[in-house]
C-alpha cells in the first residue's frame, strides 16, 4: 500500500471509512512509521482544535444592544407591535354573524315603503318576532345545528389555544428571568 | 425544572411587539457571533461594532425570517456576510491590506513569531487559526467551537459542501505540517 494521502487521513479522523479501508490502513500503519506520526499529528491537531478557546462577548453586550435598538429601531418596534390576529378572528366572525342576520331578515322580512313611521316600527316588532322564530324553526334542522354548533366549538377552541399558548410563553419567560 | 425556550417562540413574542424579549437571543447567541467576527475580523473592537450591527439587522428583518430555515443558520449568515462587508471596506481603505492572505499555504508566514510567543501546543494553534486567512477561520470556528455539520456550514458560507470540507480538510493539514515541523513529539509519539 502507497503512503497515505491527505484525503485518507482526514476521513480517517472524521470516521468516514469502511472496514475494509481501516484494515488496509492499520495493516499499513504496522510497517510505516511516516504515516503513524503523520496520523498522529493530524489526530493531535484534530483534538486541540476541538479544545479550542472560544472568544466570549463583554458582559454588558446585550444591555448595550438594547439600548441602541430602543434608538434605532423604533419603527421597527412600532410595526412589530400591532398583531392584527385577534382582530382579524374577531372581525370575521362578526361578518358572518351580521351576515348571516341580514341575510335571514331579508328573506323573512322586508318593509313596504308606505310613508308612515308608525307603520314601520311595528313591522319592526313583527319582523323581530319573525326573525326570532326563524331562528328557532332553523335551530330544529339538524345540519343547521351540526353547523353552527361547529362553527362555535372552533371559535371557543381556537380562543382558547391562544390564551394557553401566550399564558404558557410568558410563565417561561418568567421562570427563566 | 428548568425550561427552555426555542428560537421561534422567541421570535414570534419579539414579533407580538415584546420588544424585550428579544435581549434572550441576543443572550444565547452574542458569543457565538462574538467568537465567529473575532476570528474573521481579528480586533476586539471591530468584532463588537459588527455584531451590534448584526444584532440590529436581526431585529429590523424578524419579520422576514421564515421557519423554512434554522434561526442560528440564518443569524450566522447574517454575521458571516457582515463580517466580508466590513473586511472589504477595510480593504478598499487600506492597500496594505490587499496583500491579506488567500491561501492556507501563506500561514507559514507568521509560524516562527507565533511560535516564539507560545507557551504550549495549545496556545499555539490557538493563535494560528487566528492567522488563518477569514474564510477559512470561519469555517473552522464553526466547525470546532459551534460544532455545526458541514452542510450547515455550507448554508452560512454559501461555499459548496465539497468547497467547505476542502477548507476544513486543509486547515487541519497546515495545521499538522505545523505540529510535525515543531516537533511537539512528546504529545502524539
Amino acid at each position: 500500500m502507497n503512503h497515505l494521502s491527505d484525503e485518507l487521513i482526514n476521513k480517517y479522523i472524521d470516521n468516514e471509512l469502511d472496514l475494509a479501508e481501516l484494515k488496509g490502513i492499520d495493516n499499513h500503519l504496522k510497517s510505516c512509521t511516516s504515516c503513524s506520526v503523520k496520523l498522529k499529528a493530524q489526530r493531535l491537531a484534530d483534538n486541540k482544535l476541538k479544545q479550542l478557546d472560544s472568544y466570549r462577548a463583554p458582559d454588558n453586550f446585550t444591555f448595550r444592544v438594547m439600548n441602541s435598538l430602543k434608538t434605532a429601531a423604533p419603527a421597527v418596534s412600532r410595526r412589530t407591535n400591532k398583531n392584527y390576529l385577534p382582530r382579524f378572528i374577531f372581525a370575521f366572525f362578526a361578518l358572518i354573524i351580521a351576515g348571516i342576520v341580514g341575510f335571514v331578515s331579508y328573506s323573512i322580512f322586508s318593509i313596504e315603503d308606505d310613508g308612515q313611521l308608525s307603520g314601520l316600527f311595528d313591522k319592526t316588532a313583527e319582523g323581530s318576532v319573525l326573525v326570532f322564530s326563524t331562528y328557532m324553526n332553523l335551530m330544529k334542522s339538524q345540519t343547521f345545528s351540526v353547523i353552527s354548533g361547529s362553527v362555535i366549538l372552533i371559535l371557543f377552541l381556537g380562543l382558547y389555544f391562544i390564551h394557553e399558548s401566550h399564558k404558557n410563553f410568558r410563565n417561561r419567560l418568567n421562570n427563566l428571568k | 425544572m428548568k425550561s427552555t425556550i426555542s428560537d421561534i417562540e422567541i421570535i414570534e413574542s419579539v414579533r407580538r411587539g415584546n420588544q424585550a424579549d428579544f435581549s434572550l437571543l441576543v443572550d444565547r447567541y452574542k458569543d457565538r457571533g462574538y467568537s465567529l467576527l473575532r476570528r474573521m475580523l481579528r480586533n476586539d473592537f471591530d468584532a463588537q461594532e459588527v455584531l451590534q450591527d448584526c444584532f440590529l439587522k436581526v431585529y429590523k428583518s424578524l419579520s422576514s425570517f421564515r421557519h423554512d430555515s434554522k434561526f442560528s443558520t440564518w443569524f450566522y449568515r447574517i454575521v458571516y456576510n457582515s463580517a466580508l462587508t466590513f473586511l472589504a471596506g477595510k480593504r478598499r481603505k487600506s492597500e496594505k491590506e490587499l496583500t491579506s492572505l488567500e491561501d492556507v499555504s501563506e500561514l507559514m508566514a507568521y509560524d516562527n513569531q507565533v511560535y516564539s510567543e507560545s507557551e504550549d501546543i495549545s496556545q499555539y494553534v490557538n493563535k494560528m487559526v487566528d492567522r488563518l486567512p477569514e474564510k477559512y477561520a470561519a469555517v473552522i470556528n464553526m466547525f470546532y467551537i459551534d460544532e455545526m455539520t458541514l452542510d450547515e456550514i455550507s448554508k452560512v458560507t454559501g461555499f459548496s459542501l465539497v468547497n467547505t470540507k476542502v477548507i476544513l480538510h486543509r486547515s487541519r493539514n497546515a495545521l499538522r505540517e505545523l505540529m510535525m515541523k515543531h516537533n511537539f513529539s512528546e504529545e502524539f509519539l
